[in-house]
């Protein structure tokens, strides 16, 4: 038919798959990804607690292994896109069993942070109501934070999603809610702030040598508020006009995401003392109550910034149970785990079995963490409350898996040219670096309390039900071997993708 | 070729009453129709869809082929599509690339919560599409 030929270089304008992101689009997906409300009011206590005015500068630093590993990202996107993810990509470079087990950490981090945006979206909607005593009583909390978990599920399951424009709505007065309240507490705070919280050297301990052990918590921590980030990298090649819509969308979106958390986190902690602040789990909406105040439009500010909050967390439980369920629906199809994960549902055309899985371990996770912590839920120490920094020891494990894995996966192309060895090799290398020293510091800071077993003990379970999974389909997965050096694609040459996953298998080698 | 039907079908009852009208059309009209199912992976930009994308596509062909069976009595020209896109816009864009003479889709499709939330496909068809739209109900049974 020639008509579709005709229609080639109109297809950006049509809402076809290739060439669809504008630059709007594609920064809203960016920041958006990130849930900047929810992140804030989730981690920026943590990070606090653990280097107090030094937060600002963490939060900058903590980029810098982001801003590294979405090389790793946009370059196997490149390679093999949008086929899986960490799961494919392990497999390919290092092999089945690693990408197994590379895939299981992805999934057990979008697992740990359910109920803390249960957790999150109950106490906020008490917030919301007016009823802030309810908001501290975790059966109250727990109760709502099920109830959100299943609404969330069902609406993945049946595959409802809002339109880009209403996302990019939310989206804006989301950052614009934030700006206000930085700069109403900024004018109305009683310490000026200074330009040595912005500085990483001075994350010190109280004899004044330098904090490392902080630095890495802090670090972890952060993971957790960037996480998502890497996304923007990886749609880039969806845009419009791909040679410059993409770059700018990164950097935009980058400035944006990054700017909004320094700005917001000076201003909180120029409101409140810093002992003020370790001492609430959520500092986002103590202070604001503070910023905001109790005359004029103070009230109204307060429940938009809850409301802001509240769609944050939706969004991002929503973009939590996708790519776990996506994750499960990959390993079903590889015959990695039980092809059930693989089924769509018939009329709904989503992996229903996948992600009503997902969602009720979740709801038990979530119930088994308040159970276990106790009266003293909000405290730091409390499981519950680990589980943000047991997210980013997750995110870390995961993210630095990838970030090896493409370099090994690109070895060959490492040392033809300085841009390969930059862009590819030392980019992906140093992030999976600095998340692998992270990892293990704030392990070894732990010192086998609650953080390690949660963490750790999560990702140790996959080992056993990895064995469990030896057999499916005889075996068939854990044949494949990593893709030969021969068939691996330049990352940069732009129409070259890598075979399909179980091309090569250890019976073909023979 | 152009001025086709371009019927869109999910495999629900009212897709296959749409379907039988629109052969019977197509057949008085002379023309030929193109069945297509249309759905995309939620949040597609997410990444990772791949596989869901081809779970998806084999789903569709075989509920296309299933509809060209329904029909294949009538003798009508029939051929099919499977589209990776939200069904409004998939169908609208088919429409556009072949010139088709109208669209037509049954009154209510597989997922009625889903259109209960978020707005129906012959809904949003009605409000989008620069060609005519047939929207076929269920006949009452009596």
């Amino acid at each position: 038919m020639a008509a579709v030929v005709d229609q080639t270089d109109k297809a950006g304008d049509k809402g076809l798959k290739l060439g669809a992101l504008g630059l709007g689009s594609a920064i809203v997906i960016g920041v958006a990804s990130t849930a900047p409300g929810y992140s804030l009011a989730a981690g920026l206590g943590g990070i606090v607690g653990e280097v107090g005015q030094q937060a600002p500068a963490i939060i900058l630093l903590a980029f810098v292994p982001m801003f590294f590993i979405a090389s790793a990202y946009k370059y196997m996107n490149k390679v093999d896109p949008d086929c899986g993810t960490t799961f494919t990509w392990v497999t390919r470079a290092v092999g089945p069993k690693s990408g197994w087990i590379a895939s299981w950490g992805l999934i057990m981090a979008d697992l740990v942070i359910m109920p803390n945006l249960a957790g999150i979206s109950g106490q906020y909607l008490f917030l919301l109501i007016g009823k802030p005593e309810w908001a501290g009583n975790r059966w109250a909390v727990l109760a709502v934070g099920v109830l959100f978990i299943l609404a969330m599920t069902w609406i993945c399951v049946i595959g409802i999603e809002l339109n880009a424009k209403t996302q990019m709505g939310l989206l804006g007065a989301e950052v614009i809610v934030l700006v206000v309240f930085a700069v109403v507490a900024l004018a109305k705070s009683s310490t000026t702030p200074s330009l040595s919280w912005l500085n990483p050297l001075e994350i010190q301990n109280e004899d004044g040598s330098f904090n490392w052990t902080g630095l890495a918590a802090g670090i972890n921590l952060s993971l957790f508020i960037y996480w998502g980030w890497d996304t923007a990298v990886a749609v880039n090649e969806e845009c419009k006009d791909p040679e410059k819509t993409p770059g700018r969308a990164a950097v935009i979106s980058t400035i944006i995401l990054v700017a909004n958390y320094v700005i917001v986190s000076v201003a909180v902690i120029s409101v409140a003392s810093v002992d003020e602040l370790t001492e609430s789990s959520d500092v986002l909406e103590s202070s604001a109550a503070t910023v905001f105040g109790e005359a004029g439009f103070g009230p109204f500010m307060l429940k938009l910034l809850i409301i802001a909050v509240l769609s944050s967390a939706a969004a991002s439980c929503q973009t939590t149970i996708l790519p776990a369920a996506r994750s499960t629906l990959s390993m079903g199809v590889h015959k990695a785990i039980p092809e059930r994960f693989a089924e769509t549902h018939p009329r709904f055309l989503t992996p229903t079995f996948s992600t009503w899985l997902f969602g009720g371990i979740a709801v038990a996770w979530f119930v088994f963490l308040i159970a276990v912590s106790g009266g003293d839920w909000q405290e730091d120490t409390s499981p519950y409350a680990l589980s943000i920094a047991a997210v980013g020891l997750m995110i870390a494990f995961y993210y630095g898996a990838t970030g090896f894995a493409a370099v090994l996966y690109f070895w060959k192309y490492l040392f033809k040219s300085a841009k390969a060895f930059f862009l590819v090799g030392v980019s992906s290398l140093l992030g999976a670096g600095i998340l692998t020293w992270s990892f293990i510091t704030t392990l070894i800071d732990d010192n086998f309390g609650n953080l390690t077993k949660i963490g750790l003990g999560l990702l140790l379970v996959g080992v056993p039900l990895m064995w469990m999974c030896r057999g499916i389909d005889g075996g068939s997965f854990f044949q494949i071997r990593r893709d030969p050096m021969d068939v691996r694609p330049d990352p940069f040459d732009d129409g070259a993708n890598a075979p399909a996953l179980g091309t090569y298998t250890k019976e073909t080698a023979r | 070729m152009s001025g086709e039907l371009v019927v869109g079908y999910d495999g629900s009852e009212c897709a296959q009453v749409a379907i039988r009208v629109a052969a019977e059309l197509a057949m008085n009209l002379g023309v030929g129709v193109i069945v297509a199912f249309a759905a995309e992976p939620p949040q597609a930009n997410l990444g990772g869809a791949g596989d869901q994308r081809r779970l998806l596509e084999e789903r569709g062909e075989e509920l296309l082929i299933e509809a060209e069976a329904l029909v294949a009595d009538t003798g009508v020209q029939i051929s099919h599509r499977v589209l990776d896109d939200k069904p409004a816009s998939g169908l609208i864009a088919l429409a556009e690339e072949c010139s088709a003479r109208f669209i037509v889709v049954g009154t209510y499709s597989e997922r009625p919560l889903a259109a209960a939330l978020v707005g129906s496909t012959p809904h949003k068809l009605l409000h989008l599409s620069n060609h005519p739209v047939l929207v076929v109900p269920v006949p009452d049974e009596e």
